[in-house]
């Protein structure tokens, strides 16, 4: 049984107490009520309604179910208030928090005001007033989607963030900048290269990535917005995977500079170079600890590539992963528990999974759908971005780390190594 | 007959010796006749073991005891085949079984496609209270004959087992209370692992749920919140046994834990 139960019985005095464990852990049921905008306003409030829906159910906090407006039996006309909502009907249909809100168009402007009610209680728990440009209903949809993330969760929301990520153009691979969910996408190299395994800078304000336009695989860095280009390294023949550390004093990297690739330290500040591998095998793809003291690798210093562990000096090293053939890519939580990575399974076919940093317990998150690579962390750590090949192209998926909800999120292909930024509210 | 013609005869009045019947034993008796032909004996014994057995069978000792419907029985099935090899990396888990499902809205409007050549009708408002109304009601009913069928197969109407019996409802209430266990996953991973909160109720004799006071709280709003609705929506638990009226009445805390015990 998973409840156990505990009986005072000697007590006389005391009374019985029983023990209810083990919740069933439910998405929330929020229901999205659709918004109200007349004339200019109108075209506004449905991409509102549009992006909004779609932050909250791909966000796997919610009832995908409850936020179709399908279902619900009040009257789409209302009140906003909650002495004028007719709670019981929206009780009817399951819902426990409710959203509603109007966007008016005046003066070249949109405004926006945006409720959260709790259902049970009949009372209103957030009231939000956005006012943006004409064109940005899209940006008031993030903004209320993270406030709801915050007030539910008590942590800062992923939908403001944005996505780095290599394009295909014809022959050459650019670096394409975009909102989180595919939307605004620009091309922010135009070097006519291949521009490879972008990875942002802390701050937002920067990406550093892998290119050809010298000739052979150097590290640069993209700085924004200005989207100037500035060397970083250049060592040897071969210079790739720079990640910036927590604190964005440091890019660990992988340099074939003093023979085999070896995984290298660059201090910023400094310019100096650490070597922080020594062995025969191949080291490749770090990345940080979100504390910055730990560094995840790939090595084939026994045989085939597997995941590793060290402490940011370079000692201490150990290896995490033990199945499977051929790891690569990790990437560490932000939250710190899990180690996302690429593996080719038993059938030669490439899919995500986790590991447990203190319990090494694998987990497998996609199966049997196409080729899917290169996983990154929402900033909040509930989402995965990475790249699947299920529909025939190369496009930009997002999953919850169970697997359990996954949403495509480009379509025309030519999609990989995206890299999540950081959650940096842009207001 | 006198007494030496009772001597000389057997009990049936046959005399003993003489060379009559064909039976002639070494001890000189004379063999006693059964009372009743042996056909008949073995007929008469095997219908009468054949109605013991049938009457057996039929009888309760025979059955299978009653289940009582409010006790989960948790089955878990084994997938038959060789163990996966722990080198190689896991497979996702087929046909998950899935988690214990959120309570079903009483009255909803979901949209459901309908192969029929009338259209159906519009479902207002004031017809979706009145279902809800109507459903719950029967649902009501339902479990009220439900909670009267349950009981201890193995105990007696007039029983004075206490613990037995007290255990028994105890866990019917804590099963009944589960079922509404629902907790938002928006609750952080690592906060799961420490939310507990008590609430105390008070149980009537027909089971209704009165005076819900937070105890202790989690300090977990959603948490707190949804156990609260938890208990509310059980609307009514199984009614006490007498001997556990008054206790149930008095008052129950309720340990709620987030965690699996």
């Amino acid at each position: 049984m998973l409840t156990a139960l505990a009986l005072s019985l000697a007590l006389t005095q005391a009374p019985p107490k029983l023990i209810i464990g083990g919740a069933s852990f439910q998405p929330y049921p929020l229901a999205l009520a659709p918004l109200g905008g007349t004339g200019a306003a109108a075209a506004a409030a449905a991409e509102l309604y549009a992006t909004l829906k779609d932050d909250l159910a791909i966000s796997g906090l919610f009832d995908p179910q409850l936020l179709d407006p399908k279902g619900y039996l009040a009257d789409p006309h209302e009140g906003m208030t909650a002495a004028t909502i007719h709670f019981q009907r929206w009780s009817d249909v399951g819902a426990e928090g409710l959203v509603k809100g109007e966007i008016r168009a005046s003066g070249g402007r949109l405004t926006a005001e945006l409720q959260l009610f709790d259902v049970l209680a009949r009372s209103q728990q957030l009231d939000r007033r956005y006012e943006v440009g004409p064109k940005g209903a899209r940006e008031i949809a993030h903004r209320f989607a993270d406030d709801l993330i915050q007030y539910f969760t008590s942590e800062p929301g992923p939908f403001e963030s944005e996505l780095v990520y290599v394009k295909d153009v014809g022959r050459q691979k650019e670096l394409g900048l975009a909102d989180w969910d595919g939307h605004g996408e620009r091309l922010v190299t135009r070097g006519g290269n291949l521009n490879l395994l972008p990875s942002w800078a802390p701050d937002g304000r920067a990406v550093a990535f892998t290119s050809y336009k010298n000739g052979h695989p150097d590290l640069w860095e993209l700085l924004l917005p200005s989207r100037a280009e500035k060397l970083l390294a250049a060592r040897g023949d071969l210079n790739t995977g720079a990640v910036f550390s927590p604190d964005g004093k440091r890019v660990a990297f992988a340099s074939s500079s003093e023979g085999n690739d070896q995984i290298y330290l660059l201090d910023l500040a400094s310019g100096e170079v650490t070597r922080l591998t020594n062995d025969f095998g191949i080291d490749a793809s770090p990345c940080w600890s979100p504390d910055g003291k730990q560094l995840a690798l790939v090595s084939q210093r026994e045989g085939s590539p597997q995941i590793y562990l060290m402490n940011a000096d370079g000692s201490g090293a150990k290896r995490l992963t033990f199945q499977g053939n051929y790891n690569q890519t990790p990437k560490w939580s932000p939250r710190g528990d899990l180690i996302a990575f690429t593996a080719r399974d038993e059938r030669a076919v490439f899919d995500l999974f986790t590991i447990n940093v203190q319990t090494g317990q694998v987990t497998r998150i996609t199966q049997d759908q196409g080729l899917n690579s290169a996983p990154s962390w929402a900033p909040n750590g509930r989402l995965l971005v990475f790249t699947s090949t299920r529909t025939g192209k190369k496009e930009l998926w997002v999953t919850t780390p169970d697997g359990n909800s996954q949403h495509q999120l480009t379509h025309d292909g030519g999609y990989s190594s995206p890299a999540w930024g950081p959650a940096i509210p842009r207001r | 007959m006198t007494g030496e013609a009772l001597a000389e005869g057997g009990p049936l009045g046959r005399p003993r010796g003489g060379g009559e019947g064909p039976e002639h034993f070494e001890d000189g008796a004379p063999p006693r006749r059964p009372p009743f032909p042996l056909g008949a004996s073995l007929a008469i014994s095997v219908a009468l073991h054949a109605g013991l057995v049938a009457a057996l069978l039929g009888s309760s000792l025979f059955r299978p005891p009653a289940l009582d419907p409010s006790q989960a029985i948790h089955v878990k099935l084994a997938r038959i085949g060789t163990p996966r090899d722990k080198r190689l990396l896991p497979r996702r888990p087929q046909d998950p079984v899935s988690t214990p499902a959120a309570p079903v809205p009483v009255a909803t409007a979901k949209a459901v496609p309908v192969a029929s050549t009338r259209p159906m009708p519009k479902l207002t408002a004031k017809r979706a209270e009145s279902a809800r109304d109507r459903i719950q009601s029967a649902l009501s009913k339902l479990e009220k004959q439900v909670d009267d069928q349950a009981g201890d197969p193995n105990g007696f109407q007039n029983g004075t087992d206490d613990t037995t019996e007290g255990d028994l409802y105890w866990a019917r209430v804590v099963d009944r209370i589960k079922r509404f266990y629902v907790v938002p996953n928006t609750i952080p991973d690592s906060e799961r692992k420490r939310l507990v909160a008590d609430v105390r109720i008070s149980i009537g004799p027909d089971g209704t749920i009165g005076d819900l006071q937070t105890q202790t709280s989690s300090g977990n709003a959603f948490f707190d919140h949804a156990i609260e609705a938890a208990v509310k929506k059980c609307r009514a638990l199984p009614a006490p046994p007498p001997e556990l009226a008054r206790r149930a009445r008095d008052g129950v805390v309720l340990e709620f834990r987030a965690a699996e015990m």
